[in-house]
């Protein structure tokens, strides 16, 4: 809500700045230059910074009753102009960070400049391409306001269950702190759950008065019904649950948390049942199988697929590839493993009941978040046309990697490697490692069994000899160690030293060295791809940028900009 | 950890030398991949930057900062430090109360307390004074090395497959009950523990030198083990990262410099310097 009245402030403000100063035509309100920015909470700080500013810079503009060169234009394209106070305001409502991107990299200014600009002309041809019109760009902005809205109402319904905490409710809890119980749920029937162990006053009221009621061994049905067995209890010693409840404000506290938290995930779960309940919705097993297909690599993706079919309407592989590129940027995603497929359809369509709900509790945030979802699908669809336009279109060959290579000016030392027999010993073998260190050949026996770094092994199945290691890929913070060994001892294995707090140690001994060289072709080719995919990619874009230059008209005042301060929020009263 | 910052030093060398300037990341797609998607870093906290000793071995998250519990060895208690959420600036240090050894292990919070064990007991500090506030005893195992908690239940485990989840009754001294919840962590190297709100799950980190992080589901059965590039991994939590307040997964690292990681999963691509300038304003 203040995000709101903060917003509709600066709004105001900026209708009044333009009606006092709109010269130029320009396309954009100041303020809707960067509406599209992501962060709630960035956008809370820049609009009371913002507000700030505007609020000064409106009084002096309209105190002196000057025309400066704040008005004047700074960038045009296809006629349409953004004068330098409208750049300003651009350069204002961005966060620290945002400006510090620019300020670290030197010449900040006609780097920001030029960079807007180009921002401008990238969105137009956003809108020209219709790309927020692909399904994909929608899929992901589906993905994310699920995301955001399902967050919500996860707050709001925690948030409702504290409020509904009554002062009965915390005597209760006092009252029965320290008893855990277990029982059962429908014992010896086919939906026989057993519970427990479970602290007795975080259940609902209606479960535990029953319990507390019962002894047990003994089974009674509840209001509803359903017949609960008392299993068993375990209640702590009075002493410790008085000297706890002695300091009642923290046991308040704690009782406050506790219930909220045991309410909230239970009205959590009714809600999003009842709303599943209602959608109806129907998993394919055939599209999953045909999904982790796709992703194993073993099958083409079929888009039209309907995976979940709901009366929300039907989600398709083609929006679980997107949800799944989603989801990759916050966990791990094996969207090739039906386990882990079929876990995220179900939290998708968890989250999705709980958007729904949050939707109905509380429309207007939810329009705002729609707002917010609206400037995200633009980045993501801005990563796409790059994508499209740029990475789509280099083309990295052998040859132009080999050039690279000869054309290095000077060609790189690679350092000494050394290759070693590592194990990891538990402590109960320290003593009977030490032992055979003394005795012919008596560790092979103690290490035989041993743990050992399977990643830095070459051999399939791995060994314990690891490949060629320089000294700091040496596992167990040994290094020095190796490297000072004199190259020929090859049979003296180490003592042993602490891995992992005391209870893991490492042994090891020397197999073979590889000396100082000059790196070969091969040894630097991935790091030469690279180089020339970053190269080619600079190239590409410094391209595409002109052309779109050209096709937009996009013209810069080369003239005014070197005579504009250095700090781009002086430019409003300039 | 060691041998793939080498390689990343390596190639930024070679970035260096060419006219690009400006390194800046954008995610890639996952599309078609038969392997785990690389967890990627959001963000980072060098501990030992911040007075940290290579010792630090738990962390948790009070729901503003982190606390990471660190076993120093230059003599007196061991350490708690508490870091900023958000700027990663640390806080305080306080001292562990009565531990020894390496003290506190992996922490988490429910909210009004921070919990860690050194052995069967489990201690708890007030989130918001730092004092030591109780403790209760688990004999699951000893120490409760991980430290969960979903708001009900905890989650602990100890150099095994095996994750025990708790049931605590509030009561300082109290013994709480436990069930062995889960078997799912397959290379038995249970060290810190995780639980995920958003996707209703657990996330265990491990210390077995094989770079692996298991997922597991309300029910205890496994999700998926997923690779990333902690070879020995403390404590973990969920936690906000500097670009957004959502919460994250993050894993304290027993590496060299001893480290916070915050992960995303997709691929990360190299982006022209004009192109980076541009995307700075969306």
């Amino acid at each position: 809500m203040l995000l709101n009245q903060i917003h509709g402030a600066v709004s105001k403000l900026y209708s009044r700045s333009s009606a006092i100063k709109n010269q130029g035509g320009s396309e954009y309100p100041p303020f809707l230059l960067f509406a599209e920015h992501e962060r709630i909470v960035d956008l809370k700080h820049l609009y009371l910074t913002g507000a700030a500013l505007i609020s000064v810079c409106l009084i002096t503009n309209i105190s002196c009753g000057t025309v400066s060169e704040a008005d004047t234009w700074l960038i045009s394209i296809d006629n349409s102009t953004i004068s330098v106070s409208e750049a300003a305001y651009a350069w204002i409502m961005l966060s620290p960070e945002q400006q510090n991107y620019f300020i670290q990299r030197g010449d900040h200014v006609n780097r920001f400049i030029v960079s807007l600009a180009r921002k401008k002309m990238v969105i137009r041809e956003i809108h020209r391409l219709n790309y927020l019109q692909r399904p994909d760009v929608i899929a992901l902005g589906n993905a994310w306001i699920r995301r955001q809205a399902s967050l919500l109402a996860r707050e709001t319904i925690i948030a409702a269950a504290e409020e509904s905490i009554t002062e009965d409710d915390i005597n209760y809890f006092k009252d029965h702190m320290g008893t855990t119980v277990w029982y059962t749920v429908l014992p010896e029937s086919p939906g026989e759950m057993l519970s427990g162990p479970a602290h007795l006053p975080e259940l609902s009221r209606e479960l535990a008065v029953h319990l507390d009621s019962m002894n047990p061994g003994d089974e009674l049905p509840l209001s509803d019904g359903t017949l609960i067995r008392y299993d068993s209890v375990v209640v702590t010693d009075p002493v410790l649950v008085s000297e706890t409840l002695e300091n009642s404000e923290r046991v308040t506290d704690f009782a406050l948390q506790r219930l909220s938290a045991a309410r909230g995930k239970a009205d959590l779960e009714r809600i999003a049942d009842s709303i599943l309940s209602a959608a109806e919705p129907g998993i394919s097993d055939t599209a999953i199988s045909d999904l982790t297909l796709y992703y194993s690599g073993l099958e083409d993706l079929i888009p039209e697929d309907s995976i979940v079919i709901s009366r929300y309407g039907i989600m398709t592989s083609s929006d679980f590839e997107q949800e799944i590129e989603y989801q990759s940027g916050f966990m791990p995603v094996q969207p090739y493993d039906a386990v882990w497929l079929e876990w995220f359809i179900d939290i998708t369509l968890l989250n999705d009941a709980l958007m729904h709900y949050f939707v109905a509790v509380n429309p207007e945030q939810y329009a705002n978040l729609s707002v917010e979802r609206d400037a995200w699908m633009l980045s993501i669809a801005s990563d796409k046309l790059f994508s499209d336009e740029v990475y789509s279109v280099i083309g990295i060959t052998p040859e132009l990697i080999r050039d690279e290579f000869d054309n290095l000016i000077e060609i790189p030392i690679i350092p000494e490697k050394r290759s070693i027999q590592c194990v990891q010993i538990q402590s109960d073998d320290v003593y009977a490692y030490e032992t055979a260190l003394s005795e012919a050949n008596g560790v092979d026996s103690i290490i035989e069994g041993c743990g050992f770094w399977k990643l830095l092994s070459e051999d399939n199945p791995p060994s314990n000899i690891t490949r060629l290691l320089l000294m700091e890929e040496i596992p167990g913070f040994r290094g020095e160690e190796v490297f000072a060994m004199l190259p020929g001892d090859t049979v003296t294995w180490s003592s042993l030293s602490s891995l992992f707090e005391d209870y893991e140690y490492m042994a090891f001994r020397l197999v073979e060295i590889y000396p100082p060289h000059t790196a070969t072709f091969e040894e630097l080719e991935e790091d030469l791809y690279q180089t020339v995919r970053v190269r080619l990619e600079e190239e590409r874009t410094s391209v595409w940028l002109e052309e779109l230059g050209e096709k937009y008209s996009l013209v810069i005042n080369e003239d005014l900009l070197p005579s504009l301060p250095s700090d781009p929020a002086l430019w409003i009263t300039y | 950890m060691r041998f793939i910052l080498i390689l990343l030093a390596l190639a930024l060398v070679v970035y260096a030398n060419s006219e690009t300037t400006d390194v800046d990341f954008v995610r890639g797609s996952v599309g078609g991949n038969g392997s785990d998607a690389f967890l990627d870093e959001l963000d980072y906290i060098d501990l030992e930057a911040l007075g940290g000793s290579v010792r630090c071995v738990g962390v948790g998250f009070d729901g503003a900062n982190f606390w990471v519990s660190d076993a120093q060895s230059g003599g007196g208690p061991l350490w708690i430090h508490v870091i900023d959420g958000v700027t990663h600036n640390l806080i305080t240090t306080f001292d562990q109360y009565e531990t020894e050894g390496w003290g506190l292990r992996d922490l988490c919070c429910d909210g009004t307390y921070m919990f860690g064990s050194q052995d069967n007991e489990v201690d708890y500090y007030d989130i918001g004074t730092y004092d030591y506030a109780g403790y209760y005893i688990c004999n699951a195992v000893s120490p409760n090395r991980a430290q969960g908690w979903d708001g009900t239940h905890f989650y602990t485990g100890s150099g095994s497959a095996n994750v025990y989840q708790v049931t605590w009754d509030g009561v300082s001294g109290s013994t709480a009950s436990y069930t062995t919840w889960s078997t799912a962590v397959t290379n038995g190297k249970t060290y810190g523990a995780a639980w995920d709100a958003y996707n209703d799950c657990l996330w265990v980190s491990t210390n077995n030198y094989d770079y692996m992080i298991y997922q597991i589901d309300s029910n205890g059965d496994l999700i998926a083990d997923h690779t990333y590039n902690i070879e020995i991994a403390g404590g973990c939590t969920p936690g906000i990262y500097s670009g957004s307040y959502d919460n994250q997964l993050w894993v304290l690292e027993q590496g060299s410099p001893d480290a916070l990681h915050c992960y995303e999963t997709a691929p990360l691509a190299l982006e022209p310097d004009s192109w980076g300038s541009i995307k700075t304003l969306f």
